[in-house]
Order: C-alpha cells, then structure tokens, then sequence
C-alpha cells in the first residue's frame, strides 16, 4: 500500500504537468479539477497497475482521455466549448491563454479527433501506437489526422489576429 | 494494388511514400510548441491540494469511505431539508441533525484559531488532525473514532492529547468514544 501511495505520488510529479496540458488543450472545463479526478483514480487502480514507465503514461492518459469523453457524453445536449470549433463567423474565442493565445485559438480550429490525437502525440508526448490504442484507431488513421492536424494548425497560426 | 487516399487512385508505392510523409512531424514548428504546453509546471499551490486529497484517498479506509460519502450526501441533504422544517416549525432540529451527521459520518467544523465551535468552543491545535477538507471534528468522540478509523497509527496521541474537549471549565479529563455529541 505505501508503495502503491508512492508511485502514484512519482506519477503526479511526472504526469501532472501533461495530463493538466491535454486537459487545457482540448479546452475541458475546470481543467485542474479534471487533473484532480484523474490521480484519485490513478490512486485508487495503482495496486492493479504493471508496467513500465511507458505504460504507466500511456494508462494515466487513458484515465485523462475516458474523463474527456464522459464529460462529453454528460453534457451531450450541451456541448462544452471543446466540441464548438471556433469559426470565423464569430463563435465564442477560446479561453484567455496567455501562455500562447495563438496556439490555443488555433487548436480550436480543428475537429475533435484532429486535436485529440495531435494533442495526445505532442502535449501528452506519447507515440503513434500508444495514441492509436487509447483512441481505438489503427496507427495509419492515426498518422493521417496527426498529418492533417499539424496542417491546419500552421495555417491557423499564420493567419491568427489577436484582435479576434 | 490500387490504394485510395482521399479519394485519389494511388499506387503502393506512392502510399508508402504518403504514410511516411505522414509520420514525419519533424517539418512542423507548431509540434516544439505543442511540447511546451505539457510542460509547464503545476502551480504548487494546486500541486499541494491534489497530493493531499491523494493521500486522503490512498487511506486504508478511504476507498471504504468515498464510495459511502456519496450516498451519505443524499442522507444528508434529507436530513438539511428535514431539519430545516423542523426549525421553521419552532421545533428543536438538533437532534435530527446529529443523526445526519452520525450516518455521513464524516463532517467537520471550520478550525478558528486553535479551536472548533459546534455549539461549544472545543481545543484543535496544530496537534490535532483535520478530519475531512480540513475542517475540525465536531466533539471529542468524533474526532477519537476517525482517528481510530482512519489513522490507528496516531490514536495513542490523539488520545492523550485535548482535541475535540470543550474549552470552558470542568473539561473531562477522559475523553472516550462515549463521548455525546453536542446538538
């Protein structure tokens, strides 16, 4: 048990700062709380949990991606911004992000599973395969939206206008 | 074989050639920058809230404890609503209230300079242990009986110390489970 605490306590210190990144990324509401929720799971699980180190990131942001996708599936009637791409025609903006407004807006740009995947690839800095097992894609469909993804984004980037 | 993408007849060769170029993130500036967004660390004051509602968590207890808050919330939003009524009424709720918060059983009180009041100004120093979102147990059986529950490992210094017992005078040197809940 207080190795169980332990390494759930190293998986935080490890895996906070990305899994909070993915949650801001795809724009979850109450982000902190989301991360909160995620290691009281990981806490819960961890005496079940065997693997290496790149397994433990890859079930951590398993947990982080099953959340997403239960809050969608409650607020279905009302989806949460993450599932209202931002559009020229005047769409709510995204959250202040001061860190890189630019990026965040034009993470907004993209459809759901582009920015799932490219964010889970990059934010959450796990490979191809990891990515495709957590979203139940094969690694090709994977490497097409990742593709696609870094497209629009450059494109978005370069034509962002903080005025906007 | 003739392979589609994106509705353009290609050859495998050409595919192979796409899936590559696919894979290859490298010619993208944005992916250093998507990097940088995972990176950042967490503000301490976060960081800190969140280890010790892992710790909480992580108790022996606790997954006991969790799973039976919830429904003991709804219990105690019966009881609120019933002993709200009650007070409307001009009748006496604290009993109807001590017995929500015996079956939620976890229920603090704010800590405020070194005490608690649940109707009686009681001692909680830095010695004492906060018992549920840092907040003070309510009386000195209460906070024996989480201490015992919880963490058996400090129950020999719960017990000697003076949490939980009233400030006024005449404080029962023998504070016990027995302990009655104040209404």
């Amino acid at each position: 048990m207080a190795a169980d605490r332990t390494r759930a306590a190293h998986a935080y210190h490890d895996l906070a700062p990305a899994v909070l990144g993915y949650l801001q990324a795809l724009h979850v509401r109450e982000p902190e709380d989301v991360l909160g929720e995620v290691f009281v799971q990981v806490v819960r699980d961890i005496g079940r949990f065997r693997g290496d180190d790149a397994a433990l990131r890859r079930w951590v942001f398993s947990i982080a991606h099953n959340r997403v996708m239960d809050t969608h599936r409650r607020f279905r009637r009302r989806p949460p911004p993450m599932l209202q791409p931002v559009l020229d025609t005047g769409a709510a903006p995204p959250p202040d992000d001061p860190f890189a407004p630019e990026l965040v807006a034009a993470l907004a740009t993209l459809s759901l599973d582009q920015r799932e995947v490219v964010v889970l690839r990059f934010v959450a800095d796990l490979s191809l395969e990891a990515v495709a097992r957590i979203t139940g894609r094969t690694v090709g469909a994977v490497k097409a939206l990742q593709h696609r993804a870094l497209e629009s984004l450059e494109r978005a980037i370069s034509a962002y206008s903080p005025e906007r | 074989m003739t392979i589609f993408d994106e509705g353009v007849a290609v050859s495998q060769e050409r595919q192979a050639a796409l899936t590559k170029m696919m894979g290859d993130y490298r010619n993208f500036p944005v992916v250093d920058r998507l990097c940088e967004l995972g990176q950042r660390p967490i503000d301490p004051a976060l960081e800190a809230d969140h280890l010790n509602l892992l710790t909480q968590v992580a108790q022996p207890s606790g997954r006991r404890r969790v799973p039976r808050l919830r429904v003991a919330a709804l219990v105690m939003i019966g009881v609120l609503v019933t002993s709200t009524g009650l007070a409307a009424a001009d009748i006496d709720a604290g009993p109807v209230r001590a017995l929500g918060e015996r079956i939620a059983g976890v229920v603090g009180v704010d800590i405020t300079d070194g005490k608690v009041n649940h109707g009686t100004d009681r001692y909680y120093g830095p010695d004492c242990l906060p018992i549920a979102d840092g907040k003070g147990a309510i009386n000195r059986g209460q906070y024996l009986k989480w201490v015992r529950e919880n963490r058996p490992d400090m129950l020999d210094a719960a017990k000697a110390s003076n949490c939980g017992k009233p400030l006024s005078a005449g404080t029962s040197p023998d504070g016990d489970d027995n302990d009655p809940g104040d209404r």
